[in-house]
């Protein structure tokens, strides 16, 4: 399952890639490979058991934290 | 700076409008259970705070035209400020977007298909939002609210025929019998996370092509949005009452409560179907926004090609907003709403006051 989610995102990957490529894009290239590369190494973490935190944990904290406020 | 050549009608932004505000419908069972009885009360006291500002919202579209969310922001606050203002609201949009996605995802898995993952649900709304941004952009976008807000208003009303026999009037009474932090907690609740999610049409806004129609459809679109939560509200109170407050989905429950000659005709399937599909038109606003807002920030050539990485990114978030059903429930409740009022009321009305310093400053000349 793994192996096949890697093949597929490095097979989208590089069909995403192509046209900043071909164009010469610099910016765009760059940008395209670290938001895909953070999103895919989320994707595969997840898929390999690896506990990621929540959102909505880290948004509750940070609310709580800043508000002071007892939430429940 | 505006990224596609795609325009559409001040026709088809009241129905954008309107489609914007029922995408929230499904979730409305976050107030339902503060106010099972006065759902309808908070919802107009929530629309009388909230008129203004969508006036202020229109009003800064207004007043930097071309502009949407990010160039607004450059020329208010400057450079560096307004990147990092606008870097936020990315964030801000990534993350209402995952949570968007899970709603209709999880709704699915716990109503209908048990046994199924609510990634697989979420695996298909992303693409089709992908699909929709790539091969249409922002007429599609708009083009689709039509279909949608009608068939919703529509099967509101149909449901309001079919359940007329069920609805008791006492269930709304005693009013006011509410304690006011119960009443005051709804009111946050809807105006910050239903009605203010309105303010994410500051990116769309610069490409309505008839700007003359635009302040009243905009409004009629408001009106459209708030008379399907008040159908809703008097559904649920009429037939549940009290019990509203005891049911995970209030909504789901009512129409389940439909008898057609005395048989239980099962057909809150209908209704369900369309609220996915406005559920999917609210995902699909949320994923444009945040893709023009990101490629607007980075200066970017062309938004089409980050709709691959965002829908990955949106797509893993999508797991990872939260454990399950009733902790998202839990954070739209409580965290969310004082995130969104910060976002989306607080933060513009601090953009609006910014801009209008410093056009008097300007006027002055000092």
């Amino acid at each position: 399952m793994l192996f096949l989610e890697m093949l597929l995102l490095i097979g989208l990957g590089w069909y995403g890639i192509r046209e900043p490529l071909k164009k010469k894009w610099k910016r765009d290239l760059i940008v395209f490979i670290v938001l895909y590369l953070l999103a895919a190494s989320i994707l595969v973490t997840r898929t390999a058991g690896i506990q990621l935190p929540y959102l909505m944990d880290m948004v509750e904290a940070f609310v709580k934290g800043a508000l002071r406020l007892s939430i429940d | 700076m505006q990224l596609e050549k795609g325009r559409f009608s001040s026709l088809e932004l009241l129905f954008l409008v309107a489609g914007l505000m029922q995408g929230s419908i499904y979730v409305s069972t976050y107030t339902f259970s503060n106010t099972p009885r006065d759902e309808w009360l908070a919802l107009l006291i929530s629309w009388s705070i909230f008129l203004p500002f969508a006036l202020m919202y229109l009003k800064l579209s207004e007043k930097y035209p071309g502009d949407s969310l990010v160039g607004i922001h450059d020329k208010v606050y400057g450079g560096l400020a307004g990147k990092i203002l606008s870097a936020v609201y990315c964030m801000y949009f990534i993350i209402s977007s995952a949570m968007n996605f899970r709603f209709p995802s999880a709704f699915l898995t716990i109503n209908f298909m048990i046994a199924t993952p609510v990634i697989a649900f979420a695996f298909f709304l992303v693409a089709l939002c992908l699909f929709a941004t790539t091969a249409g952009g922002v007429e599609t976008v708009a083009r689709l609210g039509i279909f949608n807000s009608v068939a919703v208003v529509a099967s509101l009303l149909l449901y309001l025929v079919l359940l007329i026999p069920k609805i008791e009037l006492p269930h709304f009474f005693p009013i006011l019998d509410v304690p006011p932090k119960k009443l005051l907690h709804s009111v946050h609740i809807i105006t910050s996370e239903y009605m203010g999610e309105l303010f994410v049409l500051s990116s769309i806004l610069p490409y309505v092509s008839d700007r003359n129609l635009l302040r009243k459809n905009y409004f009629r679109g408001i009106s459209l949005g708030n008379f399907s939560f008040l159908l809703v509200a008097f559904l649920v109170t009429g037939v549940l009452g009290n019990e509203a407050a005891i049911f995970t989905g209030p909504l789901v429950e009512t129409t389940r409560l439909v008898e057609v000659m005395n048989i239980n005709a099962r057909i809150e399937f209908v209704f369900m179907g369309f609220l996915i599909i406005t559920a999917f038109y609210k995902c699909l606003i949320l994923f444009y926004v945040t893709l023009v807002s990101i490629t607007e920030l980075l200066a970017l050539r062309s938004y089409k090609l980050f709709a691959l990485p965002l829908s990955l990114l949106i797509f893993s978030l999508v797991m990872l907003t939260n454990e399950n059903g009733p902790a998202t429930a839990a954070a739209g409740r409580n965290s969310w709403a004082f995130v969104s009022l910060i976002m989306l009321m607080i933060i513009p009305l601090v953009t609006s006051f910014v801009s209008l310093m410093k056009t008097a400053f300007r006027k002055t000349g000092r």
